[in-house]
């Protein structure tokens, strides 16, 4: 207990409450998703600098503390409380991993803050503990909102069975229950379903029976490490559908130097090589400022979350909760992503950003958009007759 | 038969020892009221560090007896699948639904060590390795278990972390009772002939597997009614997180840390690593965790009894402020 009390020693002085309007951000800047967490980051430091550049919130600066929870729930739940009761934040954004969402959200119970959360596609969370609650904007698409671009965007293709192989985690075997659902909904034949661990260097066998199964599109739910062994093994044992699918929360460093990798599709909330001009701009001032391509839709989704929150307490007129809320719920906001964002009920929950993810398929290294039409770069190669 | 192997200390020093508990004691009573207020980031920090140094401390128990078990997120898994289950399902009442829990880990370390504890060193690893794994996948695949998906479990004290504070504040002080109570009982001399040379122990007429078991199904108890309280504080299982290695391996780094055999050398360990742990993270923003493994790695190379290892030696080398009475017996250091 005495080195824990070291600790308040360590820590910063309460805040002032007359100083800057404080955003709290738990993300995992270590462990497993780490990497997607710095990508986050990196979206807020530029959202900082847009907003604080243009004079802040309130007339006051906008200040951001991070937190990193490093992928472990009671440490997701002890940087909130750190945020909440030391910092002394006004409204806690970021948010990246289920358990680590539940985690907080058992502390937000106790201790309302407004939470407008970028991440986990649980959707146990809304069913379970968020229901209805006037607290908690959710940005990310949920799982039942993934699972149903993914047959919206199979069934724009004309393909008429599908073959389906999961990793056998919480990501991957999740949706299968959804993945049945949807495809009866969308008159699309399930051919083949089976599971493999993460990490497994021969997934041979699983490509071979996937291929008996004869299907018109092949999809994979998968970690990136997984990705290229997927891709380069289905050459080697001839397994060639009419389109192959892959769905991994961002895809492998270097994949786009994989020749096997080509014409492979993915479905994302966001690639950089979206066309609208606010996401150009996006891109243009990371690879000015980080000196490197942004890699997943993590860094434009965290600078949406930070822009459309200080747009809100701007638009309200102070940050107290409930008026931001009001405001935050009033969002209407085109910005990198390159979709409007509004926020409406979904199944159970009451504030619902958004619902729906764009295809996108590897052409020469790019990921070129190709549904839905209307913001599509170049149109689906389908059927794609991938070589040996 | 009680045994005292006190350390051979001076009146000043007994009388510290003799204050000290009650001293840390109350502190760590006091703790939850002094905080919940203005540092309510503490205390719930302190829900982490109480849950780790329960797993280290019962971990240690069954090390004792020589053997190094990686089941110890089977068992902390058990409890929190057993307790969400029967609170979610058949609406046990919760402090009903942990103590299931805990008793689930028992009766399954009584099979698994009559089947198991004949094995030693990495044969017998291996084995609660295994254990643990097998846990792992059929919670994976049984839907009734929330598969690989998980489970979200209903909170225990919801309005209160002072509160949830106080039950794991319990649970550590009951496995501190008990670790404290087997080093000063006949139980230690078995354990600890046990963990030297096993085969003379037999012959002396010690019960080797019947002291082993006991030793399993006591530290199962205590890592099963951990796993519950985390499942009904933290309100999310899933099969990977429960069971996971890093649990088990978490276990045995505290004692081997603190000081392996005693009471106070895992409890120490646990303190120190995980409010270091934080204290780390608060200073060092990036790179923290290479620094943390630099300290854990200079521990492990130079101090092989742990830290306690190291604070009992300097007192050993201390000479006694004050002389009082016949000079004491030597020996008994380190437990």
């Amino acid at each position: 207990m005495a080195l824990v009390a070291l600790l308040a020693v360590l820590a910063p002085a309460a805040a002032q409450r007359a100083g800057p309007v404080r955003l709290g951000a738990i993300i995992p800047l270590s462990g497993p998703e780490g990497v997607s967490g710095q990508a986050m980051q990196k979206g807020y430091q530029l959202a900082l600098e847009e907003v604080n550049g243009r004079g802040g919130v309130l007339g006051r600066p906008l200040e951001l503390i991070v937190e990193d929870d490093k992928g472990d729930p009671p440490t997701g739940a002890a940087v909130f409380q750190k945020l909440v009761t030391r910092d002394r934040i006004d409204i806690l954004i970021g948010g990246l991993q289920s358990a680590v969402t539940i985690a907080v959200v058992s502390q937000v119970l106790r201790q309302p803050i407004l939470m407008a959360w970028t991440g986990a596609a649980f959707s146990g969370i809304e069913r379970d503990l968020v229901k209805d609650a006037d607290w908690f904007f959710h940005y990310h698409p949920w799982d039942y909102h993934n699972t149903d671009s993914l047959f919206r965007f199979i069934k724009s293709t004309g393909a008429k069975t599908v073959a389906v192989a999961h990793e056998d985690g919480p990501f991957g075997a999740g949706s299968i229950d959804a993945i049945r659902a949807f495809a009866r909904n969308y008159g699309v034949e399930v051919t083949f379903i089976d599971a493999f661990k993460s990490g497994t260097p021969d997934l041979t066998p699983l490509l071979t029976k996937a291929k008996g199964a004869n299907a018109d599109v092949f999809v994979f739910i998968s970690f990136a490490q997984d990705v290229v062994p997927i891709v380069t093994q289905a050459r080697q044992v001839g397994f060639a559908p009419k389109l192959m699918i892959g769905t991994p929360p961002s895809w492998p460093i270097g994949y786009e130097r994989l020749a096997a990798g080509n014409n492979v599709a993915g479905l994302a909330l966001w690639t950089p090589e979206n066309r609208h001009p606010a996401s150009q701009r996006f891109v243009s001032r990371w690879r000015e400022k980080f000196r490197e391509e942004p890699t997943s839709y993590w860094g434009p989704l965290a600078y949406t979350n930070v822009v459309t929150v200080a747009d809100a307490v701007n638009r309200a007129g102070t940050a107290d909760r409930a008026a931001v809320t009001r405001a935050l719920a009033a969002t209407d906001y085109e910005g990198p992503i390159g979709r409007r964002l509004t926020f409406k009920r979904s199944l159970v929950g009451r504030y619902q950003g958004f619902t729906s993810l764009i295809a996108f398929q590897w052409r020469d290294g790019k990921q070129v958009t190709v549904w839905p039409e209307e913001i599509a770069g170049g149109r689906l190669q389908y059927p794609v007759g991938y070589g040996r | 038969m009680t045994v005292s192997r006190a350390l051979p200390l001076s009146r000043p020093d007994r009388l510290a020892g003799r204050l000290g508990v009650p001293l840390l004691l109350g502190a760590a009573l006091a703790w939850p009221f002094l905080t919940v207020r203005t540092q309510p980031y503490l205390l719930q920090l302190s829900l982490n560090i109480l849950i780790f140094a329960v797993l280290a401390v019962s971990w240690d128990l069954l090390a004792r007896t020589g053997q190094l078990s990686l089941a110890h997120a089977a068992f902390y898994g058990l409890g929190a699948y057993t307790s969400a289950l029967l609170a979610t399902r058949l609406h046990v009442p919760i402090p009903l639904a942990m103590l299931a829990g805990g008793g689930l880990a028992v009766v399954c370390a009584v099979g698994l060590g009559l089947l198991t504890l004949r094995l030693r060193g990495i044969y017998f690893a291996i084995a609660t390795l295994a254990f643990t794994e097998t846990l792992r996948v059929v919670a994976k695949q049984v839907r009734f278990f929330g598969a690989a998906t998980g489970l979200v479990v209903p909170p225990l004290f919801p309005a209160s972390l002072v509160g949830q504070y106080l039950v794991i504040l319990a649970v550590l002080l009951a496995t501190l009772l008990v670790s404290w109570r087997v080093n000063r009982s006949r139980w230690y001399f078995a354990f600890t002939a046990i963990r030297t040379n096993e085969a003379v122990a037999a012959v002396m007429g010690v019960d080797v597997v019947r002291f082993k078991v006991a030793a399993f199904a006591l530290s199962a108890f205590f890592a099963g009614l951990t796993g519950a309280y985390y499942a009904h504080v933290f309100l999310f299982i899933n099969p990977f997180e429960v069971f996971s290695l890093a649990i088990s391996v978490g276990a045995l780094v505290a004692p081997i840390f603190g000081g392996l055999y005693t009471t106070a050398g895992p409890l120490l360990g646990a303190v120190v690593l995980r409010a270091g742990e934080e204290a780390l993270r608060a200073t060092i923003r990036s790179g923290h965790l290479i620094l943390y493994g630099g300290i854990l790695a200079v521990v492990v190379l130079y101090m092989p009894r742990g830290l306690l290892g190291v604070l009992v030696a300097l007192r050993l080398r201390r000479p006694p402020a004050v002389a009082v009475g016949p000079a004491p017996p030597a020996g008994g250091a380190g437990r």
